[in-house]
């Protein structure tokens, strides 16, 4: 498997050079949490239904955030994953569970898209009536949502019971902002981070307005969908949901194709 | 719009006892939500309830089943007693241990003839015992909180 690089060309950089150095706006996360909702909302490429069940809405600092507060809540051992996670769980020592062998009770995280398949796991359907059955609340990673095109998902199942998204995967590292949706507000270091304590870090939600008030949200595949599937018939790929993946012709493999579109020119399309 | 939450309680009880268990009765707000005797150790009672926001609410035990006869002296000078122990509070995936230190409180129903007791050795019996999980007496135990419950929660931390 080659390394999955993230779009990062000559735009995305400008915004981060434009950032530092242009004087800075103060923006509280109050201001930011309303603008930044509806930045990722207006996707034209994903269907994301039920979305506004979740109206307790926090800034995170990436989904990695989102999943620290998760884990610091439940436990490394009282959560689970699945097969075919982010390879820091399996780094970390935590292993994924196959499906219809999920420990009922015990929340489960899951990330979506998933990095393997680009698209929502192919046993979503099972997935959800598992949960259902063995009473899972189930905890969404959305890191990648940002950068795919035609993921369907209805939100509104019972077991959904928060998710978060950030604009990290737009290059956009040196901010990380992002928020998270919950059905109802629980006690957690999210919800510390953004209630309890007097102010979020201005610095972050001034830049993080910064990137969504220059960043178009669907970016990605209105600008380099044409590249991405040219790349793809050039190299004998087939093309993917996630701008920056391709798969092998047999699916076995998936394969980068970031550094190729970032640093591509017109005339390569 | 919210203005109700649904939240997972979760209670984990110890008996002590020789000869009949102790019975603990469980209720919010005036709903019972277990109502059995507590038999083996680790046994957890779990429920959900769905609370109004901006409301005072009341987690309560009813701690019943004791009787006189069920203190009895050892020949060596020890005491077997029927005891129940609260061991741990979950709610809504919290721990709450440190709030039961600071907010919970138990009303003893003491036995009469017992208490009179106490009464001519000069102990005055308390009416209302603060943080206490070990309910050796009859009586009821209660913790006030409020919904949201994680604004509760964050009313109670200083630092």
């Amino acid at each position: 498997m080659s390394k999955l690089h993230h779009l990062n060309d000559s735009f995305l950089k400008n915004i981060k050079t434009s950032w530092f150095a242009q004087p800075q706006k103060l923006i509280t996360a109050n201001q930011f949490i309303p603008v930044a909702d509806k930045w990722f909302k207006s996707t034209k490429l994903n269907q994301l239904h039920g979305w506004d069940e979740f109206d307790c809405v926090d800034v995170v600092l990436g989904c990695t955030h989102f999943i620290e507060s998760l884990v610091l809540k439940y436990g490394w051992d009282g959560f689970q994953i699945l097969n075919e996670e982010y390879a820091y769980y399996g780094l970390m020592g935590k292993h994924g569970t196959e499906l219809g062998q999920l420990e009922p009770n015990q929340p489960l995280l899951i990330s979506l898209p998933n990095w393997r398949y680009a698209d929502l796991r192919p046993e979503w359907p099972d997935l959800l009536k598992e949960c259902e059955a063995k009473n899972i609340d189930i905890h969404i990673d959305f890191a990648w949502i940002t950068v795919a095109r035609d993921i369907s998902i209805d939100l509104s199942h019972p077991c959904i019971k928060s998710f978060a998204m950030s604009l990290s995967k737009y290059s956009m590292e040196w901010n990380r902002i992002g928020l998270r949706w919950s059905r109802q507000r629980t006690m957690d270091s999210v919800t510390i981070f953004n209630r309890f304590h007097h102010e979020v870090n201005s610095a972050l939600t001034s830049g993080g307005m910064h990137i969504i008030n220059n960043l178009p949200r669907d970016y990605a595949w209105d600008t380099y969908r044409e590249l991405h599937h040219k790349t793809c018939k050039n190299l004998n790929l087939l093309p993917t949901k996630i701008i920056h993946v391709a798969h092998t012709p047999d699916l076995s493999e998936v394969v980068g194709l970031g550094n190729i579109l970032s640093t591509a020119t017109p005339n390569s399309i | 719009m919210h203005v109700q939450e649904t939240i997972n309680f979760k209670l984990t009880f110890k008996p002590n006892y020789w000869n009949l268990p102790p019975h603990a009765c469980v209720s919010i707000d005036d709903q019972v939500k277990f109502d059995n005797t507590i038999t083996v150790e680790n046994n957890v009672v779990e429920f959900s309830h769905t609370l109004l926001f901006n409301q005072p609410h009341k987690l309560m035990i009813k701690r019943s089943g004791k009787t006189d006869d069920q203190v009895r002296k050892n020949t060596d000078g020890t005491y077997d007693d029927q005891m129940l122990i609260i061991s741990k509070i979950v709610i809504d995936g919290v721990n709450v241990q440190n709030i039961i230190y600071t907010d919970s409180y138990y009303e003893p129903n003491y036995p009469k003839i017992w208490a009179k007791q106490q009464e001519l050795a000069g102990i005055v019996l308390e009416k209302k015992v603060i943080a206490e999980t070990h309910l050796g007496h009859n009586g009821t135990w209660t913790l006030p909180f409020t919904s949201p419950f994680y604004l509760f929660l964050m009313d109670k931390m200083n630092v």
